[in-house]
């Protein structure tokens, strides 16, 4: 019966580390070829094929690039690579799972330094998303957004980093248990 | 910790070797000897009859407590 549930388990993981290898995979696709792309924005705008726009409530009102975009893009883009690290951290862990590492040091680390990465991560982007919000004239479409969306993701940081403390509480009590005599 | 195990000086008085006693309580020789070298969080009073019971002493016996000093800087 154990071996059994041990064999759904590790089944399981396979599937969500198969499932993370792919969410990672694009998600380096973004960070390798983000930089370079802003990078043209900055240097050569008029070879970008694409146009860059800010609107406001859905009406264009500038159409060229200037340093607000690039340096905003640029702040997303760390933010987003904050993200990726912790998609990365997220792996190892799962590597460390299936090597039936679990109350281990390296994996209370990596949860905490994941809890820590989505949530600074988070707010990286959340810094531009809130200077076009103060300067455009409709907050209350800004604020909506906010509520809407972005809740889960600090949601999710917290919940790694309070996961990390309750895997500590774990090994303390598994080290305490072998430690009966 | 405060509380020291004289496991050893009950063996030396009963002529008795790690292994021997590990063996009659039903522990390993790992477990026994985590518990010599203090490094035990806890020790289970099944444990503690069968050693005190092969051993032919008392729980003060093989245990003491020794209040801990600290150091003032």
């Amino acid at each position: 019966m154990v071996s059994y549930k041990s064999k759904l388990t590790m089944r399981r993981l396979w599937l969500l580390k198969s499932l993370i290898d792919i969410v990672y995979f694009f998600a380096i696709i973004g960070i390798i070829f983000g930089l370079p792309m802003i990078f043209m924005i900055a240097v050569m705008p008029n070879e970008v094929p694409f146009d860059i726009a800010v609107s406001k409530n859905g009406e264009i009102v500038e159409n060229k690039t200037s340093w607000e975009i690039i340096v905003s893009m640029f702040i997303i883009y760390i933010g987003y690579a904050f993200q990726v690290y912790a998609i990365y951290l997220f792996r190892k862990i799962l590597v460390l799972f299936r090597k039936r590492i679990i109350f281990d040091v390296s994996v209370i680390k990596n949860f905490d330094q994941m809890g820590k990465a989505i949530l600074i991560g988070y707010v990286t982007i959340l810094l531009p998303v809130i200077f076009f919000a103060l300067t455009s004239s409709h907050v209350e479409v800004k604020l909506n957004f906010m509520i809407n969306d972005s809740f889960l993701i600090p949601g999710i940081g917290l919940f790694f980093i309070v996961l990390s403390e309750v895997f500590q509480m774990a090994k303390d009590m598994k080290e305490e248990n072998e430690l009966t005599v | 910790m405060p509380i020291i195990i004289n496991l050893d000086v009950m063996l030396a008085k009963r002529k008795m070797r790690s292994n021997e006693l590990a063996e009659r309580v039903g522990i390993t020789t790992a477990n026994l000897s985590i518990l010599k070298t203090g490094k035990a969080k806890a020790i289970r009073f099944s444990t503690l009859e069968a050693i005190c019971k092969e051993l032919d002493c008392q729980p003060g016996d093989i245990m003491e407590y020794v209040e801990e000093v600290k150091n003032k800087l």
